[in-house]
């Protein structure tokens, strides 16, 4: 049965090739981008294997956490995941769950990200080579720590997408879950590292802590062996072993919730006359949009899925600031909230669909459609990054630093703005249609996806370097008014870039609307 | 006197094979015009070009003698589309899909709200207007998307199979609605399956096969001395004799 399923999502993955090539274009340059990463990770560890001990035990540990980290997080931050196994659209057919989770794994492996992921993990061996016994244990440690890679992924991505069908409890349940697996390990870290004497001992405690936690023992493991520190060794592999059963069995439960989510769907009942936004907006297009927009980041849960990252974010990152004592985590956490939402909706169109007929057909100007979902984000967004930026300001002790950490945020907050109003009237992405479409996945979106993400961010920096150059400058040099620079251009020229932006936008949706209503079709059908 | 909807000519080709092949229609100003045909004959392709939802490769589609793809600011609020095929935002409630609808074409507030309230008592959705609309059943969706195209009164209704899944109750009130909007001087035109439903609702009709319009005009002139599904099978053919497969019933 296993063998069964694997053959359909290569099947399908091979269909989808060849109706685009595109999809073909985005799938070798993913693959050579791919190998491109492992053969750096590689040649990483090459160079640690020359270094002492304790060197090649920080830089694998800190490798490998963040290789957890990612596939943790990744399933949270972009849809389009592969879904072609997606437990609902298999759940009438008759299979066991554990079938179903066999397959989903075994294809979470059998693709580029888990091909790659093992071979990084297991080649985890080569920074150990002068360590026979540490070797072997590396490989084998490393095929357990790719094992939990792609565990926790698939947790994440059962929890995400019983975000997106759930509602009321499930809903606030499953969030609570997923912000439960990702920070317990933190959490677990921090209050180990009070008890570790604050922040003198620094970086090695805080490495200590993180080879002893969930996400990280599994890589100490050769470390450990080599060191000579066998019990050690034995009590992280019994961390890491419980870490991948505790992966599983909240994943096997998260996947029979989210299945029962999806049969017991209750309907929803907000009382009548109760029009949220739509009943107080001016009554213009304009007003429409950002209201339904507005609705809609809440209400759908794949953008409301985008929202929880909001406290999320900062959070962790404050914490691996903490952690390790470097300024420069902290002051990326602004920049890095302000361009989520924006980067989340550089295909906003997509989220859409087809329903965006309703749009076309009653004839809304680009432009107004544009400033409508602008606002709508801003409307999130802005009051997040500030007070967010005010938090961290204060939190790491740098408040006369408060212009240069607005101005890179805000400037980069509304370029962002100003980039995804032109690329959202252009791109489509295939999302998650609220699990209604059986075996309609597109294989390869995600690559597809995040390159076109990565050219927006790029974009985006390029346009937000007037402030992000002055705030750079005044951070490090400590000069007061490359701070207050940053914080004009920042505003300035980033309602500069935005209302270029939607302007542009505009003009670019009125031309191509019908077209993207018969790509969103396509993609729909 | 100008058509209240005209197209000239539409062409659609998806890949090769032309989805829409010249069609060429004019409806009466104060008429209600079926259009039948069977399974992908290119209704729903040739309606989406004529309200302005899909690019034409060739031809011309004119509202009131507004041209739809050169002025579609001016022709989209004389027209109300209900289009078959599309998503609704059904994240919001029934009526706060018809509010967003109203919102875009700037009616306001205090028509908006006696609009809202007339169609959801007319369409029978008035218990069903605090609840999201991906909570429908599929026909309270067709009708909230009905409402949601009545909502801005526009003069000509363009209906991609609008009785779909409707239960005959609320068919029979939208029959009603139709008739009350072609007698205040608008204009409908419906795409159906159902001959039965159109010759007893329409005045004028047309059969659409591969793309083309293979016979248009009066109810009576279409179906001649017969009634309209016999003159549609015989124009389109392919009716076949016999039983279903073997293994069907064969318990």
């Amino acid at each position: 049965m296993v063998a069964l399923l694997l053959r359909l999502r290569f099947r399908i993955l091979a269909n989808t090739l060849r109706r685009s090539p595109m999809q073909l274009v985005a799938v070798v340059v993913g693959g050579l981008l791919s190998a491109g990463l492992v053969f750096v990770a590689l040649g990483g560890m090459l160079i640690a294997s020359a270094m002492p001990p304790v060197v090649t035990q920080a830089v694998v540990v800190i490798g490998g956490t963040a290789l957890v980290c990612g596939w943790l997080v990744v399933p949270l931050l972009f849809d389009g995941v592969d879904r072609t196994l997606d437990p609902i659209r298999l759940a009438r057919f008759p299979l066991r769950t554990s079938t179903l989770m066999a397959a989903t794994f075994v294809v979470g492996i059998a693709w580029l990200p888990g091909i790659a992921t093992i071979v990084v993990s297991v080649g985890t061996a080569i920074a150990w080579r002068t360590y026979p016994a540490a070797a072997v244990a590396a490989i084998l440690g490393g095929l357990l720590g790719a094992a939990t890679c792609i565990g926790a992924s698939r947790l994440m991505t059962s929890v995400a997408g019983s975000l997106l069908r759930g509602h009321g409890a499930a809903r606030i349940g499953m969030a609570a879950l997923g912000v439960l697996v990702l920070a317990v390990p933190f959490a677990i870290a921090t209050t180990g590292r009070v008890d570790a004497d604050g922040r003198s001992t620094g970086f090695a405690a805080a490495l200590d802590l993180l080879a002893w936690s969930p996400v990280g023992a599994v890589w100490s493991i050769p470390g450990r062996v080599a060191t000579g520190d066998l019990a050690g060794a034995a009590v992280a592999t019994a961390i890491a072993v419980a870490t991948l059963a505790a992966t599983l069995l909240l994943w096997r439960l998260t996947l029979g919730a989210s299945l029962r989510v999806r049969a017991e769907r209750p309907p929803r009942a907000i009382a009548a006359g109760r029009l949220g936004p739509l009943g107080w907006v001016p009554t213009t297009p304009t007003a429409a949009v950002f209201a339904r927009s507005l609705m809609y980041w809440f209400r759908d849960g794949r953008q409301a899925r985008q929202l929880i990252l909001l406290p999320v974010l900062p959070a962790l990152m404050l914490l691996w600031w903490s952690l390790f004592d470097v300024a420069a985590i902290a002051w990326l956490i602004g920049p890095v909230l302000a361009s989520l939402l924006p980067l989340a909706s550089f295909a906003g169109l997509s989220y859409d669909g087809t329903a965006f007929a309703a749009e076309l057909a009653a004839g809304v100007r680009g432009v107004h459609d544009r400033v409508g979902r602008a606002l709508a984000l801003l409307t999130i967004a802005a009051p997040t990054v500030v007070v967010v930026q005010l938090s961290v300001a204060i939190v790491i002790g740098r408040v006369g630093d408060l212009p240069a950490l607005l101005g890179v945020s805000i400037g980069i907050l509304l370029s962002a703005v100003g980039v995804v109003s032109v690329s959202s009237a252009q791109l489509v992405v295939p999302v998650t249609r609220a699990g209604r479409n059986p075996f309609s996945a597109q294989a390869g979106a995600a690559t597809t996806s995040i390159f076109a993400s990565y050219a927006v961010a790029v974009v985006t920096i390029v346009l937000a370097l007037p402030a992000i150059a002055p705030a750079v400058a005044s951070l490090v040099t400590g000069i007061a008014w490359l701070g207050w620079l940053a914080l004009f251009a920042g505003i300035g020229l980033g309602a500069g870039v935005a209302l270029g932006g939607v302007v542009l936008g505009g003009r670019v949706l009125d031309a191509s609307g019908p077209a993207m209503l018969a790509r969103l079709r396509l993609i729909r059908s | 006197m100008e058509h209240a909807l005209e197209v000239r000519g539409l062409t659609k080709r998806f890949g090769g094979a032309a989805a829409v092949d010249e069609l060429t229609l004019a409806v009466p100003r104060g008429s209600l015009y079926g259009l039948v045909g069977p399974n992908g004959a290119g209704k729903t392709t040739a309606l989406a070009m004529a309200t302005g939802l899909l690019r034409p490769d060739a031809g011309v589609a004119l509202v009131h003698g507004v041209d739809v793809w050169q002025r579609p600011f001016e022709a989209k609020p004389l027209i109300g589309s209900l289009a078959d095929g599309v998503d609704l935002y059904d994240r919001l409630t029934g009526e706060q899909l018809i509010t967003f609808s109203g919102l875009m074409f700037g009616l306001d507030r205090a028509t908006l709200r006696e609009r809202v309230a007339d169609l959801l008592r007319l369409l029978d959705l008035e218990d069903a207007a605090g609840r999201l609309v991906a909570d429908y059943s599929a026909g309270m969706t067709k009708k909230i998307a009905l409402a949601a195209a009545l909502i801005h009164s526009p003069r000509v209704l363009v209906l991609d199979e609008p009785f779909e899944s409707v239960d005959p109750v609320s068919a029979a009130n939208i029959r009603d609605i139709l008739d009350g909007f072609v007698k205040g001087g608008g204009t409908v035109v419906v795409s159906s399956h159902s001959m039965d439903l159109v010759e007893r609702m329409c005045d004028h009709v047309a059969i659409i096969a591969s793309g083309r319009v293979l016979v248009s005009g009066t109810i009576d002139e279409v179906r001649r001395s017969g009634d309209l599904e016999t003159r549609f099978l015989e124009l389109i053919g392919g009716r076949r004799r016999g039983e279903g497969p073997a293994w069907l019933l064969s318990s």
